[in-house]
């Protein structure tokens, strides 16, 4: 800690995370979760750390092509890489708050050992809230942070302090999904369901997620509900706007696996 | 060779490399502190000189939940940083024709035992002989900023440099606080103000709560009321940890532990000594 306690600004620590590494970054006044009600109680930050008054939500990029490689391999590298980076950076901005004064903790990524999630499949805070209370993006049909950066095509992670910053615009309801079900349609479970009309987002199954090794041989990483988004600048950067070609993977891993195609789920009630 | 890299350069480097406490030991203090053959710099590389020891700080309301998934990734993320800044320090040193090596964490293989990855040096002691703290009761390294919540590591260098100022003064207020909440019995106390420590009750402890992904234990960290990280986290009052299983089982949602039993209840395998609320 340091003897010298002056107070930070957003953009002081803003700067400091992308300096660290981080491409986005949001802050969101933590009564935005019981404001908003999507969480229970139990998922409040607040529950975590009684002084909690900020999160710091932080995200860096899933590359797209990488997102739709078909090569295990790679695709986990991104997995794991972006993951030990943004631990790291989380790690060092409440370090670099707590030297400052300003008490903070960053709640790591992984947050399941291995077989865990079969028994319990939720993590003790969702990064992906956290984004979306912070204005980073909004949460999609896939209930993935959809961004107009990368779409869904990101890794977050999130630092807590009882510093008090004025949180960011949060994004217009439906400006990031319009909920064209295009992840609901390619997903190679059918782990989403619901009424476009009636619902925000998907009903997700998450066991049938979960159980897609079992059933693919190949496409053991899918990462389909990411790829397919439509939303995001990632799509022009990487010259990939359209996104039917999924649809065609989809029926071609369905057919070398041996397994009977799904009927897509049913687009237009 | 004339010194060309000052202390101030080297410590630059490390705290821009993400370590929070920097210190310097030179070897003879391992002679001189009669540490036994086998475990001094010399013995593991010959040509060390000075040992620079890289701290960072693990925080405490991660702590005080322990065990918990969160607690684990704390110190695989904390492991893995100083790792990296450590090999990179060596680089540094390398690249300006001061030989170097770091000696890692060793957590990559996953040590049997918290003791375990002493056996080739110890960072505990490099810190002690390089003032960043003194070794209290529990057996690890108090600091001013953080009691016993830090994370260390070495670089040894064949470059020659004042050793930092030894702490004078013990950090240890022999407050007993860990020797009674060791949940393995492992700290008892000895001699001449010291506890012993039984490690393989430790040891036992640590796999059974690795097998659940909720290691480490920490008890005998979050109890030591020493750090002004226990002041900045609004958390100066250690009874509370020993008040906590009376108090759950008289109300299984008693306020004050509810952030706690959160931390505990997700990502690992529940444990027996879990209360049944979070089961």
């Amino acid at each position: 800690m340091n003897d010298i306690a002056r107070s930070l600004s957003k953009e002081d620590i803003a700067n400091e995370a992308k300096s660290l590494g981080a491409a986005l970054v949001g802050f969101a006044p933590v009564g935005r979760w019981a404001e908003h009600g999507d969480l229970s109680w139990e998922f409040d930050p607040r529950r975590l750390w009684p002084l909690t008054k900020t999160v710091i939500a932080m995200a860096v990029p899933s590359s797209l092509p990488v997102t739709e490689t078909d090569d295990s391999f790679v695709y986990r590298s991104q997995y794991n890489n972006t993951n030990q980076l943004l631990d790291k950076i989380a790690y060092r901005l409440a370090a670099f708050l707590n030297r400052h004064g300003h008490p903070a903790i960053n709640i790591c990524r992984d947050g399941y050992g291995d077989g865990v999630m079969k028994i319990r499949p939720i993590a003790v805070f969702s990064h992906v809230w956290a984004g979306h209370y912070a204005g980073i993006g909004e949460v999609g049909w896939n209930h993935c942070l959809v961004t107009a950066e990368f779409g869904p095509r990101h890794r977050l992670v999130s630092v807590l302090t009882s510093l008090e910053l004025e949180g960011d615009p949060l994004i217009k309801e439906g400006s990031l999904c319009n909920k064209c079900l295009m992840c609901q349609k390619a997903c190679l479970t059918q782990a989403f369901s619901g009424d476009r009309k009636r619902d925000r987002r998907s009903n997700m199954n998450k066991f049938a997620c979960f159980d897609r090794r079992a059933r693919f041989k190949t496409a053991q990483h899918c990462g389909f509900c990411l790829k397919v988004c439509p939303t995001g600048e990632d799509r022009k950067l990487y010259g990939t706007p359209k996104v039917a070609q999924y649809l065609e993977e989809r029926r071609r891993i369905f057919a070398e696996n041996g397994v009977p195609l799904d009927p897509v789920a049913p687009t237009e009630p | 060779m004339p010194n060309v890299t000052g202390k101030e350069d080297i410590a630059a480097q490390a705290r821009a490399l993400g370590a929070e406490l920097v210190g310097f030991a030179p070897v003879h203090r391992w002679d001189e502190a009669s540490v036994v053959p086998g475990r001094r710099p010399r013995d593991l590389w010959p040509p060390a000189r000075t040992v620079i020891v890289l701290g960072v700080p693990l925080w405490l309301p991660v702590v005080e939940a322990s065990p918990s998934q969160l607690g684990r990734e704390q110190i695989i993320v904390t492991d893995k940083l100083l790792d990296e800044a450590g090999y990179r320090l060596a680089n540094f040193l390398n690249g300006r024709g001061h030989a170097a090596i770091n000696v890692p964490r060793n957590r990559e293989g996953e040590p049997e035992s918290p003791a375990e990855a002493t056996r080739v040096f110890s960072h505990v002691l490099a810190g002690e002989l390089a003032g960043l703290g003194r070794i209290g009761r529990n057996h690890a390294l108090l600091t001013r900023g953080y009691g016993p919540r830090v994370r260390l590591v070495s670089v040894f260098t064949e470059l020659t440099l004042d050793g930092d100022a030894l702490l004078a003064e013990g950090l240890c207020t022999a407050c007993g606080n860990c020797e009674r909440i060791c949940p393995a019995h492992a700290l008892a106390p000895g001699g001449d103000g010291e506890s012993t420590f039984d490690e393989a009750a430790c040891t036992a402890n640590h796999q059974r709560l690795r097998a659940a992904f909720r290691d480490p234990c920490g008890f005998c960290h979050k109890v030591c009321p020493v750090g002004a990280d226990r002041v900045l986290f609004n958390a100066t009052d250690t009874s509370v940890y020993f008040e906590e299983a009376a108090a759950l089982a008289e109300n299984p949602f008693a306020p004050r532990f509810q952030s706690w039993l959160h931390i505990r209840k997700y990502g690992g395998f529940p444990l027996p000594e879990d209360p049944p609320s979070i089961r």
